[in-house]
């Protein structure tokens, strides 16, 4: 187990005449046994970072600590890591127990300690019976848990995990995803996990950094990801179905602010610990997540006007398609699936789960006071039904 | 309709038919031949008069068969250990690194590569004999390297570049050192590509003419295609123990190239395979 | 995205990385670094490639530019008059004319006869993998003893040809084909038509396959017919793929040595003497070794120019882009 210090990272990529911004002034720290997760589109600099961390690729610029040692210019194979590949990278040619023990035979152990060992991280992955089979005899599933086994076998100090459930079908992915977070618990190496999936990084990770063309947009918790995103990108990233922005006019009094959007407006109190920008901004980007957003029957005065365009039911919820005056949005009704197109409803954002961005930096301004944990989702569901009833 | 197309599906397989004849009937008449005693041959009949295995019973007996067989032998696998050496190690240079000169140098081996044999034999006659390689095995056996070198590493190249690199990653990770992944890890990936480089070795070195024709003056020294075409000169009667020794060369060669007929193409198309 | 084109597209570009870890060197340090790792592996190769192909050219330029004769040690200097020599001299000519014709002749008949057998061979016919082995075969046997049973075959005394011939009433008197004026050239072009014919064939027969099939469906459904159906899908796209055929076919032809030699030993007289057979007898039959070595040069710079054009068409140092 180790600390990992990233300090300052730059790297650019050049093809031909083209040069291309990977990872520009990442400064990350990850604490001994932290699981944390590198999240962002494709191209956001997150696999870079990673192989950076492994090795295999040299920052441009900026130093990587392990441990307070500066490993920045050590070769992979020194460095004292493991990493899970996204295509898994068994090696053919060699059984399970060969490839789990590549490492162990690399390191000179004793055949013996050799075999002990790939029959202890064998039975932690479960695949215990498969020692003998080659790869090509094995599943999808199977050769993730070598992978991770293979990873597991020489006890690093850190396991680098590159989109290691990618390559899994859906349902195994949400098995595998589980027992990774299982496995963690139990060790407790010092894990960075790379993927493009939120769901993913919110589900297994202590925290998680999100990245965007090469730049880091939040380091927190998951639920700090989620409820208080450090911007727009965080905030439209994080999160499914996607949070709804919205433009809105500013108005600023002496208590109070009042928010203003065509066809609806409120007033948040001011000064509070809720505003983290200037507050003196006459424009704003008002932020709600889907669930936040209550929707009635019919035409209220003093709520948001609406008519229906589309309903995709998922089951639990009914994830409803808007029209508010032209602008698209959506929202997340649970239990109630009698919407049709055309339906003229009106709706109600939720205070306590807004958010203002500025128009120009993106960064966030308000975040509402609701505070995590509280299951949001539930607390509101029974208001919406409630109001479906009546 | 039914009867133009059943007209044009009967033309279809008579011309199949014709083009297997074409291309059977020569091994077909070297295989009759064989089989043949010396005067029945000499009539021409389309059909074999008699089978008999005299003209290979002959043929074995004769010392200087023995001998020409003994050193084709010789220099093909000689020329098959060096050639797939060489060219699995320089394809693994030219896939893994980057170094100037990549591209000019890699042209530069298929130029090499197209120079007639002949035009190269006649003054490696002389350098040859300057340097005491002059009738020997190993020398020839340098010549039917370069025969397959270039295939050998355009398709050890294009092999070890199909290889993920998450697999040189993964063990360099594991602690492996860049020798140890190439020997333990690439080189087995890349096996099938080293097989069809070695059988391309032998088969091409295995009937080489040219190079044998003119470096090697010394009965000691000759190999099967020189050896055997010299009968022709020799003595017109032993047609059929020349058809035997036709067959004991094509069939070696026949058997290993069967395997890889699907890198024939890949060879055929690349230019790096002669023909 | 972009980022991982630029990693993807480069699957060498983190192999310096594996020991060059500092980064931020020079440019120029780098590449000497490169080449000091890349050598070993490929020292071997260049050494065998130097020996028995560089160096026998660079010494065949300088021995034409001296007059030797295969048993004396003396090499007189001569200049470039070797090559004077040969420009002025018929056989030179007559040689080279050979070649070119013999090369041009029997590409276009290797085409002739490959291009259809390799259509026909693409046809859902029964039978067809079995006839794909057959048509394969004489890529398989050795080429020398295709040229002797080719001899075998063509002999006016015991040859299966003339004898049908004869048996059928086509002739009165067997023809010596391979001593024959008229029929030498004739003679050799077919022996070599069945030898590399399937190189076209199998090649050209790669590239149907790869063919599209829902674009013959395509122009079936647009009411093509079956020669519409070739002129307009197939031909297009066998066009690269013939242009090859001819390129690569037309250089080993024109220096083919084997077969001709060992069918007609460049007879009747010269007549089927190409440069090659030319060189040879030049420098082992009449011993002067200094226009030989001319010789083998203007081969080498034929083939310069004609290898030139070909690999500014196939690139070779195109390389598989593989994570």
């Amino acid at each position: 187990m180790a600390n990992i210090v990233l300090s300052g990272i730059y790297k650019e990529f050049t093809s031909g005449r083209e040069t291309h911004l990977a990872v520009d002034g990442l400064n990350l720290d990850v604490a001994n046994g932290e699981f944390i997760s590198l999240v962002g589109p494709s191209g956001c600099g997150k696999s870079t970072t990673l192989r950076m961390i492994a090795g295999l690729e040299s920052p441009d610029r900026g130093r990587i600590f392990v441990d307070g040692r500066d490993v920045t210019a050590v070769p992979p194979q020194s460095r004292g890591l493991s990493m899970v590949f996204q295509n898994y990278a068994i090696f053919p040619h060699m059984t399970v127990r060969q490839n789990i023990g590549y490492g162990l035979k690399i390191a000179g152990m004793a055949r013996a300690d050799q075999e002990k060992r790939v029959r202890e991280v064998a039975r932690l992955v479960d695949i215990e019976n498969l020692l003998d089979r080659y790869p090509r005899q094995l599943s999808g599933g199977q050769r993730q848990r070598v992978a991770v086994a293979r990873a597991f076998a020489r006890n690093p100090d850190i396991i680098l995990l590159d989109e290691p459930l990618s390559n899994l079908d859906a349902k195994l992915r949400d098995q595998t995803r589980a027992e990774l977070k299982q496995l963690h618990q139990r060790v407790g190496h010092t894990m960075i996990y790379v993927t493009h999936d939120q769901l993913e990084a919110l589900t297994l990770s202590d925290r998680i950094a999100i990245m965007n063309k090469g730049v880091l947009q939040q380091f927190a918790a998951p639920s700090v990801v989620f409820q208080q995103p450090a911007n727009l990108f965080v905030a439209t990233f994080i999160g499914s179905p996607t949070m709804n922005i919205i433009p809105a006019t500013l108005l600023h009094g002496e208590a109070h602010t009042a928010v203003h959007i065509e066809g609806w407006s409120a007033s948040l109190p001011r000064g509070g610990s809720e505003w983290l920008g200037p507050t003196d901004v006459s424009a704003a980007l008002v932020g709600i997540r889907p669930k936040d957003i209550t929707v009635h029957d019919g035409h209220v005065e003093g709520r948001l006007p609406a008519v229906v365009t589309l309903m995709e039911p998922t089951g639990s919820d009914a994830i409803l398609h808007l029209d508010a005056d032209g602008r698209a949005l959506v929202a997340q009704v649970a239990d109630r699936f009698d919407f049709e197109p055309g339906d003229k409803v009106s709706l109600d954002l939720s205070l306590d789960h807004l958010h203002l961005f500025d128009v120009d930096s993106g960064l966030a301004l308000y975040h509402g006071r609701a505070k995590y944990g509280a299951r949001p989702a539930r607390a509101h569901a029974g208001p919406t039904m409630a109001q479906g009833a009546a | 309709m039914a009867t133009t197309r059943f007209l044009s599906k009967g033309l279809n397989y008579l011309a199949l038919a014709a083009v297997c004849l074409f291309f059977m009937f020569p091994m077909y008449w070297m295989l009759k031949g064989s089989l043949e005693t010396a005067p029945e041959l000499l009539s021409a009949h389309l059909l074999p008069g008699s089978i008999s295995s005299e003209a290979f019973r002959e043929l074995i007996g004769q010392a200087s068969f023995r001998q020409y067989f003994f050193n084709s032998a010789t220099v093909a696998i000689a020329s098959t250990i060096v050639s797939t050496t060489c060219a699995v190690l320089a394809g693994y240079g030219l896939a893994r690194f980057k170094f100037p000169g990549k591209a000019a140098m890699s042209r530069g081996v298929l130029f090499c590569y197209m120079f007639p044999s002949l035009a190269l034999s006649i003054p490696l006659f002389n350098i040859f004999y300057s340097i005491r390689l002059g009738n020997t095995l190993f020398g020839l056996m340098l010549t039917h390297v370069t025969l397959s070198l270039p295939f050998g590493i355009w398709l050890m190249w294009q092999y070890f570049q199909t290889i993920p690199s998450a697999f040189r990653e993964n063990a360099a990770l594991l602690g492996a050192g860049r020798f140890r992944t190439f020997l333990e890890v690439e080189l087995p990936l890349a096996r099938s590509g080293l097989i069809a480089v070695a059988i391309f070795a032998f088969a091409l070195s295995w009937e080489e003419y040219e190079f044998a024709f003119v470096l090697i003056t010394s009965e000691a020294s000759k190999t099967l295609p020189i050896g055997m075409t010299q009968f022709v000169t020799r003595d017109y009667v032993v047609w059929n123990m020349i058809m035997a020794a036709g067959i004991t060369m094509a069939v070696p060669a026949f058997l290993l190239i069967s395997f890889l007929q699907k890198y024939l193409v890949a060879g055929f198309t690349s230019g790096g395979l002669k023909g | 995205m972009a980022l991982h084109s630029a990693r993807e597209s480069y699957p060498g570009q983190n192999t310096p990385g594996l020991r060059d870890q500092a980064g931020g060197r020079g440019k120029a340090l780098r590449s000497i670094i490169g080449t000091a790792i890349v050598a070993p592996w490929l020292l071997p190769a260049l050494l065998i490639i130097g020996l028995v192909q560089i160096g026998p050219m660079l010494y065949a330029i300088w021995l034409s530019l001296y007059e030797k004769d295969a048993f004396s040690f003396t090499w007189d200097w001569v200049g470039l008059g070797n090559y004077e020599t040969l420009l002025q001299s018929a056989e030179f000519w007559s040689a080279a004319g050979f070649g070119v014709w013999f090369a041009v002749l029997s590409v276009v008949v290797q085409l002739a006869v490959g291009v259809p057998v390799a259509l026909l061979l693409h046809q859902n016919l029964r039978g067809r993998g079995l006839a794909r082995g057959i048509v394969l075969l004489p890529y398989m046997v050795p080429t020398a003893a295709m040229a002797l049973v080719f001899a075998l075959m063509m002999s006016d005394i015991y040859g299966v040809f003339d004898h049908i011939l004869v048996s059928l009433g086509l002739i009165d008197e067997p023809i010596p084909f391979l001593g024959s004026h008229a029929w030498a050239l004739p003679a050799t072009l077919v022996a070599s038509t069945w030898k590399w014919t399937p190189f076209v064939v199998i090649v050209i027969l790669a590239r149907l396959q790869t063919i599209e099939v829902s674009l013959y469906e395509c122009a079936k459904v647009e009411g093509a017919n079956a020669f519409q159906r070739f002129r307009d899908v197939t031909l297009p796209s066998l066009r690269s793929t013939l242009l090859l055929i001819v390129m690569l076919r037309c250089i080993w032809m024109f220096n083919k040595f084997e077969v001709p030699y060992l069918l007609t030993k460049g007879g009747p007289g010269s007549e089927t003497t190409n440069l090659p057979i030319y060189a040879y007898k030049v420098t082992f039959l009449q011993n002067q070794q200094g226009l030989g070595a001319a010789l083998c040069v203007v081969m080498f710079a034929m083939l310069f120019i004609f290898a030139s054009i070909y690999t500014s068409i196939v690139k070779p140092e195109k390389e598989i882009e593989v994570e």
